[in-house]
């Protein structure tokens, strides 16, 4: 290590790997990580949609319904839960992210849920409204 | 010191992170449960002519753009940060790959998009 | 009912022990330790120290929590061991080990040099734009003013947070919780213009750009200065210098 401090001599060093499984707060740390892999799925689904939208109708088509499969259900219930607990987690830490202002954290979280909620009911109800 | 390069991909990351937070939920939930069983929301809104006009207008184009880039470079660099987190330090060679994929996927929508024409 | 604070319990302490002298891999030493309501875990190794093994060594002062020095491992968690009661855990045993992520010099006492070093790179004093003599009078600061840093100066160097910081363990060059928190206690202090003498280390690939937020160092933290949020507020900071946007779109006057 450089500095000016100079280390001590024959120290033991302890391993280090593994080190997610030595407390809880870790292993939810390492969900929290691991929902990234989810949002990439899902980008995926609908890039491999827009690829077979270019193909033309047939090949849309085709996608729509593979979509159409319980399979394909339950891949999105499990997809929904864990970009679910992503967006809960964005907001759980957002405060963290922020300059130094005199909101209290627990409001950032809860804007951002009542945001994320407010908006999906929206998006909803207006493609109900327009495809009736 | 060796200045990051992180800043760049650290702001798609949180890009990213904050429209996947915002839409992801509702459009997972239209595109993979609603409408392909009926459920609320019609089959027939995400019919050929319906998506098609979707992606033609310059909006819509935005809208898609947006959602597959920004998703792809937030997972990228999370993921590529997870790998570290189990004790795999790559280099420049991983980087590459896990920033490379979002790049060409981005390139490969833009060309889609533009072919699907408006 | 009332707490029965007066009886004398037995509860087993079990201590990493580690010499240079002999060397090799670290061992544990369970001792059996009388304790009452109000006995502190440092209070138990000090018992063992006064009556069962003199030659138990650990880092302790103030037996406060206000001086740092008594951090220790306790069940695996980062703790002060003078603020940890052994109330708590009876009747489990009580496991205490080093500070995690640390070098061990001998037992529980840790090797700290790696963060003295931290601390001298992140320049821990005001760099003011000019240098001001006393017959000019004193610096001026609104509450509001202080309010901006004054949670980031609470820091007592305890290493709690260093412990607690999985990135720290993997990559030790990291600069750590309280040094970039300390780095940003002084770039927030309205009295120091010094943003430009410490960019190199916060915007170093060891510097903000090494946290991903685990958070646990806030958690950890016995004085609530909450690190993990000092640090993070700056990758907005960090990232608009990085386009050269910094002093033009700074949200907490930083820049200078």
């Amino acid at each position: 290590m450089s500095g000016r401090f100079k280390p001590a001599a024959n120290t033991y060093v302890r391993p280090v790997l593994g080190w997610w499984k030595t407390n809880p707060f870790y292993l939810w740390y390492m969900l929290r990580e691991a929902t990234a892999i989810f949002v990439v799925i899902y980008a995926l689904v609908l890039l491999l949609g827009l690829i077979c939208l270019a193909m033309g109708e047939g090949a849309y088509n085709g996608w729509r319904a593979a979509l159409a499969t319980p399979v394909s259900l339950v891949f999105h219930l499990i997809l929904l839960l864990l970009v679910g607990y992503h967006s809960y987690t964005w907001f759980k830490v957002m405060p963290k992210t922020t300059p130094h202002i005199p909101i209290e954290p627990k409001v950032i979280v809860q804007t951002g849920c009542a945001v994320t909620a407010a908006l999906s009911v929206l998006i909803v109800a207006v493609l109900w409204g327009v495809t009736r | 010191m060796k200045r990051a390069n992180d800043p760049i991909f650290w702001a798609l990351f949180g890009a990213g992170g904050m429209f996947s937070a915002l839409f992801g939920p509702v459009l997972i939930f239209i595109t993979g449960i609603a409408v392909p069983f009926g459920f609320i929301l019609p089959k027939s809104a995400m019919s050929y002519a319906n998506v098609l006009a979707f992606a033609q207008n310059p909006i819509g184009k935005l809208f898609l753009l947006a959602v597959i880039s920004l998703f792809l470079f937030h997972g990228a660099h999370r993921l590529l940060h997870s790998l570290h987190d189990f004790g795999i330090h790559g280099g420049t060679g991983e980087k590459v790959g896990f920033y490379g994929i979002p790049i060409v996927c981005t390139i490969l929508a833009v060309l889609l998009l533009l072919v699907i024409g408006f | 009912m009332p707490l029965d604070t007066s009886s004398t319990r037995t509860i087993e302490i079990e201590c990493l022990r580690y010499g240079p002298e002999t060397g090799g891999e670290p061992r544990y030493q369970t001792y059996k330790v009388p304790f009452r309501h109000e006995t502190s875990v440092l209070q138990g190794l000090q018992y063992i120290k006064d009556n069962l093994d003199g030659s138990l060594t650990f880092r302790w002062s103030c037996r406060m929590a206000i001086c740092g020095s008594c951090g220790s491992m306790v069940n695996g968690i980062p703790q002060l061991s003078c603020h940890t009661f052994l109330r708590d855990y009876f009747p489990n045993k009580v496991r205490v080990e080093p500070l995690k992520n640390f070098p061990i010099i001998r037992d529980l006492a840790i090797d700290q040099t790696d963060f003295f070093n931290k601390l001298d790179s992140v320049k821990p004093y005001l760099i003011p734009k000019k240098e001001k003599p006393i017959s000019e009078g004193a610096y001026v600061q609104t509450p509001k003013q202080m309010e901006q840093y004054y949670q980031y100066s609470e820091c007592i160097n305890c290493l709690l947070c260093y412990a607690a910081c999985p990135q720290y363990g993997l990559t030790p060059t990291f600069t750590g919780p309280a040094a970039l928190t300390l780095l940003h206690r002084y770039n927030a202090d309205s009295r120091d213009k010094g943003w430009t003498a410490r960019s190199d280390v916060l915007n170093s690939e060891d510097g903000v750009w090494r946290c991903t937020l685990v958070g646990y160092c806030s958690e950890v933290c016995p004085k609530s200065v909450d690190p993990a949020h000092a640090i993070n507020q700056n990758k907005v900071n960090s990232t608009l210098d990085y386009f050269g946007v910094l002093k033009l779109l700074s949200p907490g006057g930083a820049g200078e």
